[in-house]
């Protein structure tokens, strides 16, 4: 009974002295921010939810967690709202005013986003971030140069990965390599690990024809990064050595299996190899995957026109050209299926039409017309002389670029024959 | 590449699941046409001759049978358990009988159990309905009842079994080939269409008037890249007397992907000439494909625009003429075809990521986020929405 008593006396005493109830507002947010990170949102949400019903709407740290968790399953609107009213704590809080151009930016409401971006560069001059954000609004609204005076700025004030990415793409866009090659350079040289900047930059430099410089940025990044596959095949597939662009392209094609672009690789490598029969197949697995990519039934013409099936050539040209009107390769071709056919007058017409479309002045559009129109005989050996005339011209033009349709010896050799025949 | 409308629709019994499908089809349209119209719940039908039906409604009054008394008599009660089974189905009271006859006959008579088997297999108790079976086989070997028992194992979802059931018996009736045919469709079930391939063949070589072998071979051929065997199949079926609009439809189908450009058109008008409305829905949609594979989607679009006359509630053909829209970049109502793709067949995923993709696009990310969850949901190993899944997360947790 005594003890009994003391203990209570004990625990009176102690309660007495405790002090008056502190509210513990942030003993749960490790917690909470544990819950974050590893994304298990359900148990943060609950957490969440028992934190508003002990201290009302004003828990700082959960409503900025809720506001992430919005954002992250692409609830923009409700994180938007979570933001503001976090804003009304503090009105001078850059963070928040940052994230909340944020928000609205990538929910589509640029004007409004681009008013709280400015103001979050009122209250701090230098963040990476909001110049970012401004550009991504100009972007969105088309007005490219200053979406690119900002990108620029959140390049300089900080070189990460969102800022390359987005400036080089840009670049990209509009064409001008050189500007973003200078970007992922500037890049690798603060980030010399970066496998995936150097993928980008090995694709740039193939895209820019420095094929040697790009094999070597290529193949130092890891084989199973889908880009620098594709780059490799194709570099391998230009160089005429299959097998090995064949590889390759198997183990993209295991990652994509319904890429279009990448079974029309493979397919132009079994062509390459003289394989017809597989070439087909992939060629039409192609189709079958995208059929409105006029190069992939372009492809599909020469393998059949390689297979002596005119015919069906006609038909794949036909359709290249309705997907893409201006693209002259293929009214060349299909005036060689026509000839084939015996409509020597649909032929030339094809040929006269790809003469007017082409801009860079093929000379073998010319030497394929010369030699159909000295095959009909004598009645049109005036125009062919015409034509052969304007193919030397070409020829001689083009003769020192890299080009890997057909052999220098064969175009020789063909100049030769029709030079003969046309002096007899 | 265009879809290949099965020639032939499996029998299907008038099993629970009917029920639901029925709704289903209501709804969606039936996907299959059929180029046998009977099925074997329609044969149930058929065994309600003429003169029965013209008696009016009721030519027995059920109810007030004596099942006992019946069930003394051998001739009349058997009759009268067939008339059950097949014109009233009625497995309740077919059950009875069966049970009083089966006991009348000192439970030694293979017949009585073998209905017995199947009034329980009409009522869906199936574990009972392999006993009976089971032992009604023990007393007498019947190929129909081999047969009923592997449908039972293939309702209990065991198609294993099912299978080696079939084979097993196959071996010892070598020339009977309910069991092949049995084997194939099992394995066609079981999307595995190569190991089917064999025994298709098999049966053909067996009973060379297969319908069902044929049509199931040239769709697999059809499918195998190989549209010029395909057509031999189909041509054989014409020759078999067949003249259907799905038939028509393959073989013009088979007739553009072999190449035959200038014989592809007369097949579809003849396709057009005998098929109905759901059918024509069909056709037009396949030839909207074949003009997408010609490069012309002007044209496409209006097949697709008639196909969807035909039927409103076709999806797939929503979807394509959505992407024929955002081809033409006329997004808006890209978007809305999509919205009604989706709407009207559940089950496809490409109108939800080609959606989602739209959204992607126009930087509308929080509704390309939840529709690229919805594609995972149905396919999750689509690769093209786990590579936009993972775009769309990299913007949205940029912190």
């Amino acid at each position: 009974m005594n003890q009994e008593g003391q203990v209570q006396q004990v625990q009176e005493s102690l309660i007495l002295k405790k002090p008056q109830r502190i509210i513990n507002r942030y003993k749960h947010n490790q917690l909470l921010y544990n819950y974050f990170v590893i994304r298990d949102f359900k148990s943060a949400q609950e957490l969440i939810e028992k934190l508003t019903q002990e201290h009302g709407d004003i828990h700082e740290y959960a409503n900025q967690i809720q506001g992430y968790i919005f954002k992250m399953t692409g609830q923009l609107s409700k994180s938007t709202e979570t933001f503001k009213k976090f804003l009304s704590f503090n009105e001078q809080d850059q963070e928040v005013l940052k994230t909340i151009a944020k928000n609205l930016q990538l929910d589509g409401r640029f004007k409004i986003s681009l008013d709280v971006a400015q103001k979050a560069l009122n209250l701090k001059k230098n963040d990476w971030e909001v110049f970012y954000t401004i550009g991504n609004c100009y972007y969105a609204q088309k007005d490219f140069d200053k979406a690119l005076i900002n990108y620029k700025r959140a390049f300089e004030l900080s070189i990460n990965e969102t800022t390359y990415n987005r400036l080089g793409k840009f670049y990209l866009s509009l064409e001008k390599y050189d500007e973003a090659l200078a970007v992922y350079k500037t890049a690798l040289n603060s980030q010399p690990q970066n496998n995936e900047l150097k993928a980008l930059l090995g694709v740039l430099l193939l895209r820019m024809g420095q094929t040697q410089e790009a094999k070597k940025y290529l193949e130092s990044v890891t084989a199973t990064d889908t880009k620098s596959l594709l780059g490799l095949g194709s570099i391998m597939q230009d160089q005429e050595s299959y097998d090995e662009a064949l590889v390759y392209y198997r183990k993209l094609i295991a990652i994509h299996p319904t890429s279009a672009q990448v079974w029309n690789n493979i397919a132009m490598c079994y062509y390459g190899k003289q394989e017809i029969l597989p070439a087909i197949i992939s060629l039409k697995r192609a189709i079958y995957y995208d059929p409105f990519e006029s190069t992939i039934h372009f492809n599909m013409g020469l393998v059949h026109l390689y297979e002596k099936q005119y015919m069906s050539a006609f038909h794949y040209f036909q359709t290249a050209i309705t997907l893409n009107p201006d693209d002259s390769q293929s009214y060349m071709y299909l005036g060689i299926a026509l000839n084939k056919l015996n409509d020597f007058q649909n032929a030339c017409r094809s040929f006269e039409r790809a003469l007017e479309l082409d801009k860079e002045k093929d000379y073998l559009i010319y030497l394929n017309y010369c030699i159909i129109l000295l095959q009909r005989g004598d009645e049109s050996s005036q125009y062919a002389q015409q034509i052969f005339r304007y193919f030397c011209d070409q020829y001689k033009e083009q003769e020192q670029h890299y080009d890997n349709r057909c052999k220098k010896e064969v175009v020789q050799e063909l100049k030769q024959q029709i030079y003969k025949y046309l002096k007899s | 590449m265009g879809r290949l409308q099965t020639g032939y629709a499996r029998p299907v019994t008038n099993r629970q699941e009917a029920q639901e499908n029925a709704v289903k089809t209501a709804r969606v349209g039936t996907r299959l046409g059929t180029a046998r119209p009977m099925t074997q719940g329609g044969r149930y039908i058929r065994l309600g001759t003429a003169s029965l039906q013209q008696m009016g409604d009721q030519f027995i009054m059920v109810d007030r049978l004596d099942m006992k008394k019946m069930a003394a008599k051998p001739v009349v009660s058997r009759v009268l358990c067939d008339y059950l089974i097949y014109v009233e189905h009625n497995p309740r009271k077919a059950l009875q009988l069966a049970a009083e006859a089966t006991q009348a006959s000192n439970y030694s008579d293979w017949w009585w159990k073998e209905r017995l088997g199947k009034a329980y297999f009409m009522l869906g108790l199936y574990r009972e309905a392999e006993k009976q079976f089971e032992s009604s086989i023990k007393m007498q070997e019947m190929i129909k009842t081999q047969l009923q028992l592997a449908k039972i194992y293939l309702r209990l979802d065991q198609p294993t079994t099912a299978i080696e059931l079939y084979k097993r018996n196959s071996e010892r009736y070598p020339h009977e080939i309910s069991y092949l045919i049995g084997i194939a469709r099992v394995y066609d079930q079981l999307n595995q269409p190569e190991k089917a391939l064999p025994y298709y063949k098999n049966t053909l070589i067996k009973d060379n008037c297969n319908i069902e072998a044929v049509a199931s071979l040239g769709a697999q051929h059809f499918y195998q890249d190989q549209p010029e065997t395909a057509l031999q199949f189909y041509k054989r079926l014409l020759q078999l007397g067949l003249y259907t609009a799905e038939i028509w439809n393959n073989i013009g189908l088979c007739c553009f992907y072999s190449g035959q450009y200038d014989l592809f058109y007369s097949c579809f008008e003849r396709a057009l000439s005998v098929a109905d409305e759901q059918q024509r829905a069909e056709i037009w949609y396949n030839l909207s494909h074949i003009f997408i594979n010609l490069g012309d989607s002007g044209t496409a679009y209006q097949c697709l625009k008639i196909s969807l006359c035909y039927d409103p509630h076709h999806g797939e053909a929503y979807n394509n003429l959505a992407v024929v829209q955002s081809k033409r970049k006329e997004f808006d109502k890209a978007k809305l075809n999509f919205q009604k793709a989706i709407e009207s067949n559940e089950f496809i995923y490409e109108p939800i990521y080609n959606l989602s993709v739209l959204h992607f696009n126009q930087q509308d990310y929080s509704q390309c986020y939840s529709l690229v969850q919805k594609t995972l949901k149905l396919f999750p190993d689509h690769s093209d929405s786990l590579e936009l899944n993972e775009k769309v997360l990299q913007v949205l947790q940029q912190i």
